[in-house]
């Protein structure tokens, strides 16, 4: 194990140049992660406590909220397979953003026993894609901005997001707004070899690709069920307020805090606040800390700007397309939780607070295998 | 040693004109954040209608009324005639009246909260004391009622405790426009609203909190004498028994900081150390001043509670908030100040006008800036010294002080109540101080100050306009 110092950047803009862990060593923790999730999901599914199915939700609050492309995962198998892809990405993502490992090994577990993957990896579930496709707007978006690769990749990756889910529209605004300050002057790339012209290369494929994802996931969605228009209510300003928290608050959390999710997360909410404060710790001390630096502020201000707007956003979008608002739960900023776990890894550079992080991951996870292996 | 959030380390030593900077650049702040606290709660004081805070001022009102008479209220005691009258005829701020029977002879109690029962024989007089001193000044000099005169009591307290905190931000080397910034939005918050603009049992809870961790450190440092800190603890209890958080908070930084210090070093056999202790002065006093105004403290509390106990003229009101307490409530009580205590009463805020912020904005965005600094500077362990010092236990206190409370409660009055986010007022100087040692570069002080300038001036603006449809 390397132990080098690396630049402190919000979302893995620029890898470390020399990585703090061998690419072998990154194996046994991603295989330790998702056998950790897999053995939950299975106990999970195995208690048959089904209580809450989110493909009903979706069909209950409107067809258009989820793309016919989500439906293409019924199974658990498919769930599983989603649950590795997704942590395997978020370990790689993590220690190429220059994550210490015990940062690594913390905010991986933090994802693993959170009650989003708990709700989004229910087979069938159309957020199983959430997190992934946040990942990959993450990754695709800095590498476009740095030149890696050409600006259509975000484009594809963006379109494949938006209909797999169309709530994944909030991380492809918070890509948008990334490349789109990293258009500014003040915030414009100076890494050696990029042009001026890459950030709004990047964000105008983004929103292209975002654009058409979206038109076609409006043409292939199923019409609307008579329920949806019963859960609809009308749009006011209070219930678009709420919708601000959702992003910073609700996406780890995930449905908790709602009478449905209780049903579905077996502890109280109250064991899962410092989810919670991960959250808007990584993003908001992420943007204090990072927001004289001219590299990594377009990041940590677009992530921020995106968990606050974006969520009231897509809300309002989707309102109009399916001719009544619905407020996004925390299962619809799934897709910016992986964004917001490696800005925390910024963050996390003390050892004792990181250790303390794991710790309560650990034991939270414990108490749900405990849980789990006595209701199945 | 001491270092900033981007990682400098600062040397301790500086050159005269820098002191004399630093010097004149917090008179300045001084000025600057009492001139805004007097400006906002004048503004905001002058625009009340006569209807109560829902904080407990009715109770707070009948002390008053009733402390030049009997000096304090008892166990049991009714609430008196004028301020039952008050609240039949102006309700509560945010509620509305619930009562509704306006000068309506005789008064039956049973139509009013807690049965019309007083519930602030728990207070000693020394916070209504001076409260009613000024009050009765300000009535005589503008011919205004005793409740709405002694609000004004409300700005003397932010006048005092804003130049506190900003002497607190300047001994732990906060840049100054940090220390505007952040002290802006406290003027600016939810809670200073409720807390300094109506009769308020809170008020001295932030200064005195400001005072302790003030007197520690420059104890700490051999400026001050540690004896102070026993007549501050047992004032502070005496004042209300909730700002046992203080003295808890400065005894874990004083046991800390002793133990980084002189972990090397056996103190206690030093010629003349246990002299020096008793003159309140050298290492041993840093253990010894707080360990005896903590004792002494509750010690007054406790002697208070037996005069409670013993001129009782009835039972304890039952206010249907009690039930037995459970580990999720003891969990939940964990995370409850961090983010609570700025916003507190924030939806109360709202309900008064809609001029004010809406709760589902302004709250949240104030708890996330408490989240960041309190957790964020310390997860990000950048900071040296003191600052890492003050900043690590203000995470400790800001977590434990809520269970312990709770528990405490409970074991004292037998069943669990919800604590509020307010009763953490003590911890506020801390907060404030961690989130302005997260923000202490220069883009990211100008940032803030922002962010504090267009929340203060928002609610000014706010203010001014209630004022001028009253």
């Amino acid at each position: 194990m390397k132990t080098t110092s690396s630049s402190t950047h919000p979302i893995g803009v620029e890898a470390t140049s020399e990585p703090r862990l061998r690419p072998l060593a990154l194996w046994p923790i991603s295989a330790a992660a998702v056998a950790v999730l897999w053995t939950l999901l299975i106990l999970r599914a195995a208690t048959g406590r089904a209580g809450f199915d989110p493909v009903l939700l979706i069909h209950a609050i409107g067809a258009d909220a989820s793309s016919p492309a989500a439906l293409l995962n019924p199974n658990l198998v498919t769930a599983l397979l989603w649950g590795a892809a997704t942590v395997w990405a978020l370990v790689i993502v993590l220690h190429a953003a220059g994550a210490t490992p015990l940062a690594v090994a913390a905010l991986s577990a933090v994802f693993i026993v959170s009650p989003l993957a708990w709700s989004a990896f229910l087979p069938g579930s159309p957020f199983a894609t959430a997190a992934l496709c946040g990942l990959g707007l993450l990754v695709v978006t800095r590498a476009a901005l740095a030149g890696t690769v050409n600006p259509a990749w975000a484009a594809a990756v963006a379109f494949a997001a938006v209909l797999l889910n169309t709530s994944n529209l909030v991380a492809v605004l918070a890509a948008l707004a990334w490349a789109a300050l990293a258009v500014l002057p003040r915030f414009s790339p100076s890494a050696p070899g990029a042009g001026s012209r890459r950030p709004l290369l990047t964000a105008a494929s983004l929103a292209v690709g975002g654009a058409a994802g979206l038109a076609l996931a409006a043409v292939l969605a199923p019409p609307r069920t008579p329920d949806a228009l019963a859960l609809a209510r009308p749009l006011d300003l209070p219930g678009l307020l709420v919708q601000i928290n959702q992003g910073l608050e609700g996406g780890l959390v995930s449905l908790t805090d709602s009478g449905a999710g209780s049903a579905q997360f077996p502890f109280s909410a109250v064991m899962t606040v410092p989810l919670t404060w991960i959250g808007i710790i990584g993003t908001v001390a992420c943007v204090i800390v990072s927001i004289d630096d001219r590299r990594w502020a377009p990041a940590s201000i677009g992530l921020l700007a995106a968990t606050i707007i974006a969520a009231p956003a897509t809300a309002l979008l989707l309102s109009r397309i399916s001719g009544g608002f619905f407020g996004l739960s925390g299962l619809g900023v799934a897709s910016l939780v992986p964004m917001v776990l490696v800005a925390a890894s910024s963050i996390a550079r003390d050892r004792i607070v990181t250790a303390v992080v794991l710790v309560y991951a650990l034991a939270l996870g414990g108490a749900l295998l405990a849980w789990s292996a006595v209701v199945a | 040693m001491s270092g900033d959030v981007t990682g400098r380390v600062r040397t301790s030593r500086r050159s005269i004109g820098e002191r004399l900077l630093v010097g004149d650049r917090y008179r300045f702040v001084y000025v600057v954040v009492a001139v805004a606290a007097a400006v906002m709660a004048l503004s905001l004081t002058a625009g009340h209608s006569a209807a109560l805070s829902p904080f407990d001022e009715w109770m707070y009102f009948d002390y008053l009324v009733k402390f030049p008479t009997q000096g304090y209220v008892h166990l049991g005691e009714p609430v008196g005639d004028v301020a039952m009258n008050w609240l039949a005829c102006n309700g509560f701020q945010a509620f509305g009246n619930t009562v509704n029977a306006c000068n309506v002879t005789p008064i039956d109690p049973a139509i009013f909260p807690f049965a019309g029962i007083q519930s602030a024989q728990l207070y000693t007089p020394v916070f209504f004391a001076p409260t009613w001193a000024v009050g009765t000044a300000v009535q005589a000099v503008t011919g205004l009622s005793l409740l709405e005169a002694a609000r004004y009591t409300g700005t003397l307290w932010l006048i005092g405790t804003v130049i506190a905190v900003a002497a607190v931000l300047r001994q732990f080397r906060v840049p100054a426009t940090a220390a505007i910034a952040v002290i802006l939005v406290f003027i600016a918050s939810p809670f200073a609203y409720w807390t300094y603009t109506f009769v308020s049992t809170d008020a001295p809870g932030v200064l005195i909190g400001a005072l302790s961790i003030l007197l520690i450190e420059r104890v700490a440092r051999g400026r001050s004498n540690a004896w102070w800190l026993v007549g501050l603890f047992t004032l502070a209890m005496l004042i209300k028994a909730v700002n046992i958080i203080a003295i808890g908070l400065v005894v874990l930084y004083a046991v800390t900081r002793f133990i980084m210090r002189y972990r090397d070093r056996v103190v206690w056999r030093r010629p003349g150390a246990w002299l020096s202790a008793v003159r309140g002065r050298g290492p041993l006093a840093m253990l010894a001043g707080p360990l005896v105004g903590a004792v002494l403290g509750v010690a007054a509390q406790l002697a208070w509670l037996r005069v409670v106990a013993s001129s009782a003229v009835g039972a304890q009101v039952d206010m249907g908030q009690g039930r037995p307490m459970t580990s999720i409530d003891v969990i939940g009580q964990l995370w409850s100040f961090i983010p609570g205590i700025f916003a507190t009463g924030s939806f109360e805020m709202a309900a008064v006008s809609r001029l004010y912020l809406p709760e589902p904005v302004l709250a949240p965005m104030l708890g996330w800036l408490c989240l960041a600094g309190v957790v964020g500077v310390v997860w990000l362990g950048r900071l040296r010294g003191v600052q890492r010092l003050v900043t690590g236990v203000t995470l400790v206190a800001a977590l434990v002080a809520g269970p312990a409370l709770a528990v405490m409660f409970t074991i004292s009055v037998g069943e669990y109540v919800d604590l509020g986010a307010r009763y953490g007022a003590n911890l506020l100087p801390v907060i404030l101080l961690s989130v302005a040692l997260l923000c202490s570069g220069r883009t990211q002080r100008r940032v803030l100050l922002g962010f504090a300038a267009a929340l203060f001036s928002l609610s000014l603006i706010a203010s001014w306009i209630v004022l001028v449809a009253r």
